[in-house]
């Protein structure tokens, strides 16, 4: 649902509640009624999923997950000037969509992924503002990173099965394949917001 | 209790919950996500439910003889 129809409609529902509740004698005749009814049953119920479906979408932006401090450094790695730095390269290349970075990777496509990616968020809720918060550097994924995110788009791309260092054993695109052999943590695509590698870094756009 | 009292509860109700639901549509930031999640839908879905009972209640008294 866009954003104006949503606001319009949880507009319209607190207008009819306030109606209802400052002229109460409006709900004694039968139009009246039915106006208690889609005012205090049917629009809010349409308004707050419209609104739910915002928040939801919103929590998958970019800038949503860069909105506490500790992420900042984060963030900041997605301008590294380094062709090698994955999510640098990703980001800068429109590889995944800017405005969603964070949770294109950072989500697993199985059934419930964006639900455990909720739930992990809420969690990181609490850690910054009940909890302990971690340095950046401290900050570690919660299980290693799956083959299937990065297969999500590269498989069957011609760029990457064709690639020498997938090519290196007859069976090493298979073991990629199966998750036997790591994208990330068996050596070959290690760089991933390395933050020691930031402080002497050139960015090669503004920091958003 | 009058209908007419109850039905002007939950309009307060549930105006208050739309007007939390608003305001946490403003910022990008996880805690308008909680507020919205954790107060703005608890207190709409609480005047919505105490709308329908009171419905429920005005319902049983009418019929009584």
């Amino acid at each position: 649902m866009p954003l104006p129809l949503t606001l319009t409609l949880i507009g319209v529902s607190l207008a009819l509640a306030l109606l209802i509740a400052l002229r109460g004698s409006i709900t004694q005749s039968r139009e009246g009624k039915i106006l208690a009814f889609v005012g205090l049953l049917v629009m809010p119920v349409i308004a707050v999923w419209g609104g739910f479906q915002e928040h939801m979408d919103r929590a998958t932006s970019t800038g949503f997950c860069l909105s506490c401090h500790v992420m900042t450094d984060y963030g900041r790695s997605l301008h590294y000037d380094d062709a090698g730095y994955i999510p640098a390269v990703h980001y800068q290349n429109n590889f995944v969509p800017p405005e969603h970075a964070c949770y294109t990777c950072h989500t697993d496509y199985a059934m419930f992924g964006t639900f455990k990616a909720k739930l992990h968020g809420l969690r990181h809720i609490y850690v910054q503002y009940l909890g302990t918060v971690p340095k950046p550097a401290d900050i570690k994924l919660y299980a290693p990173f799956p083959n299937g995110t990065c297969l999500h788009c590269h498989l069957g791309a011609r760029k990457f099965e064709e690639a020498s260092g997938h090519q290196k054993q007859p069976d090493t695109l298979q073991k990629v394949k199966s998750g036997q052999l790591s994208c990330i943590s068996s050596g070959c695509h290690d760089t991933v917001h390395d933050l020691s590698a930031l402080k002497n870094a050139t960015f090669r756009s503004a920091i958003r | 209790m009058n209908i007419k009292i109850k039905l002007r509860r939950a309009g307060l109700l549930v105006a208050a919950g739309l007007l939390l639901d608003l305001l946490s549509l403003i910022p990008i930031h996880p805690l308008a996500f909680i507020a919205f999640v954790g107060l703005g839908v608890p207190i709409t879905a609480a005047g919505t439910i105490y709308f329908l009972l009171s419905l429920l209640g005005d319902s049983e008294t009418s019929t009584n003889p």
